[in-house]
Formats: C-alpha cells, sequence, structure tokens
C-alpha cells in the first residue's frame, strides 16, 4: 500500500520520500539530487504528509505508535 | 503511521528479483547521469524512482554512486566507500568463484565481506577512461598485491603482482564499453598467508 500510495506523490516529493524510506540521509538525498538542505527538508516534510494523507484516506491510520504521530518530521 | 512503521511497510513491499544485474544500456546511461548529477532535473527524478522501486535497483544506485563519490578528487568520502563495500555486488556464480579459486594458493585466505582490503575503484558503472584506474586500500604487513581482472565468463584478462595500492592496466588490456568485469585483489604477508578482498563488479559505460 505505502509503494501504492507513493505513486500518487508529485515528483519531487515522491523521491525524496523514497530516499528517506529507503534509509537514506537527508544530506545523502541533498547531495544526490544537487538541492539545498533546506529544499530537501521541505519536500521530505510534505511528501511525508501527502503520503500519510492518502494513505488515511484509505483508513490506514496512524495506529499505535509512541507518541501522535510520531513522525521525526511533524 | 510512523516514519518506522513507513520503512517497514516500504521495505516489505519493495519488489526482490534475482541479483544479477538487469540495467540495459540505456537505463545504465541514465543512472550514470543521475550519480554524476547531469542531464535534467525530471528525467534523474525518474532514474532515481525506476532505481528505488526495486532492492537490486537501489544496490545498483548505491554502487553507482559510490564510484561516482571516489572519481570526485576532493570529495571523497571513505565512509562511502565502506558502504559501497558492504553493498557490492558479491559475483557467487560458480565460474567466478572457480576463477577465484585458481588464484588461491594458501589455505589462509579470507573472503565475503569480513576481508579488510577496500577495493576503491573502479566500482559499479565507470567511464571507460577511469575503468582502467585500480585502486584498493593498504592493509597492515601487506608485502604485495595481487590484482586479478576477469570478465563474467571467468576469463582471465590481467593478473599482476605489486607492491603499490593503485595502477592502470596497460593499454594491451581493453575493457569494452558496456560490459561487465569483475574483479579483486589478493595480498600477501610478511608471514606469506593472504588476504583476498571481496570481489568488485565494474561496468564500463556506453558510449
Amino acid at each position: 500500500m505505502v509503494h501504492r500510495a507513493l505513486a500518487l506523490l508529485a515528483e519531487p516529493r515522491r523521491a525524496v520520500v523514497r530516499m528517506h524510506l529507503a534509509g537514506y540521509e537527508r544530506s545523502e538525498i541533498a547531495e544526490l539530487l544537487g538541492w539545498s538542505e533546506p529544499k530537501t527538508r521541505n519536500l521530505l516534510y510534505r511528501g511525508l504528509a501527502d503520503l500519510r494523507r492518502i494513505l488515511a484516506s484509505w483508513g490506514i491510520g496512524p495506529g499505535p505508535s509512541p507518541a501522535r504521530g510520531g513522525s521525526n518530521h511533524e | 503511521m510512523n516514519d518506522e512503521r513507513l520503512r517497514e511497510a516500504y521495505e516489505r513491499g519493495l519488489p526482490v528479483g534475482n541479483d544479477a544485474p538487469t540495467l540495459d544500456d540505456v537505463q545504465a546511461e541514465r543512472l550514470r547521469l543521475l550519480v554524476e548529477r547531469e542531464g535534467s532535473e525530471g528525467e534523474r527524478l525518474r532514474t532515481l524512482d525506476m532505481m528505488l522501486s526495486t532492492a537490486e535497483g537501489r544496490r545498483e544506485l548505491d554502487i553507482a554512486w559510490a564510484a561516482a563519490r571516489a572519481a570526485r578528487p576532493h570529495r571523497r568520502s571513505w565512509q562511502g566507500f565502506a558502504v559501497a563495500a558492504s553493498l557490492v555486488l558479491v559475483c557467487g556464480t560458480s565460474v567466478v568463484w572457480m576463477a577465484r579459486r585458481q588464484h588461491a594458493r594458501d589455505v589462509d585466505v579470507l573472503r565475503g565481506v569480513e576481508s579488510p582490503i577496500t577495493l576503491v575503484a573502479p566500482v559499479g558503472l565507470v567511464a571507460a577512461p577511469r575503468a582502467t584506474h585500480f585502486a584498493w586500500r593498504p592493509i597492515a604487513r601487506a608485502e604485495r598485491y595481487q590484482l586479478v581482472v576477469v570478465d563474467t565468463t571467468g576469463a582471465e584478462l590481467y593478473a599482476i603482482e605489486t607492491r603499490d595500492t593503485a595502477l592502470a592496466l596497460p593499454d594491451s588490456v581493453r575493457l569494452a564499453p558496456g560490459r561487465t568485469y569483475l574483479w579483486w585483489v589478493q595480498a600477501t604477508l610478511a608471514d606469506h598467508s593472504t588476504v583476498t578482498a571481496v570481489t568488485q563488479r565494474l561496468v564500463v559505460a556506453p558510449r
């Protein structure tokens, strides 16, 4: 489901979220894509928000997690 | 869903195919453009999307990226090389294994990821001019090194002993664009034991 949801993201956000979920650091994402750290951070933040919104619309909610949302970016 | 759960779901849904490299020439060139940050951003984003959509693609990306970093003389990241080494395609085919066995003269040989020899370059997809320049990190007590280059059938293209940790292939050895080669280094230590590096894969970028 995550991959199906990813496919619905806008291209730059999809790329940065994919790399994030694959375990790359933000600095690595910025390096590979030639982006600044703030741009990378912004796209990642928005991309993850989009991803969660899509999953939530499919009934896949936050589920049990240690903190509300539990994200490093929210 | 927090990041950790998203990552778990992402990993679970990642298609895994066979271990053989599946890039055609066009894809290999797109990968080169991505890791060398050339071409349009849209094209590079699409390539990245394609590479990260499978486990094999991600491995190819890591290898090519490590090679690209190695080619940037003032921005070398040895940590990157270590990551690349851990992600390296260990060619477990019997052909390669047999080729290596022909060169293993002592029983005291280390193989696999524990090997202390880090092969630096060329790794992954490499432009033709750089593909013939081999480098590895020295290890303690090594008296000499043997470099071996084979093609994917296991046929030996070049083997030489040296005390250096870098050398270029002679002009008589030609690596064909678009072809894959395998190489490794075996160190002979002061006590005559040997240590062998993990096999590295080299793909000469198509013209």
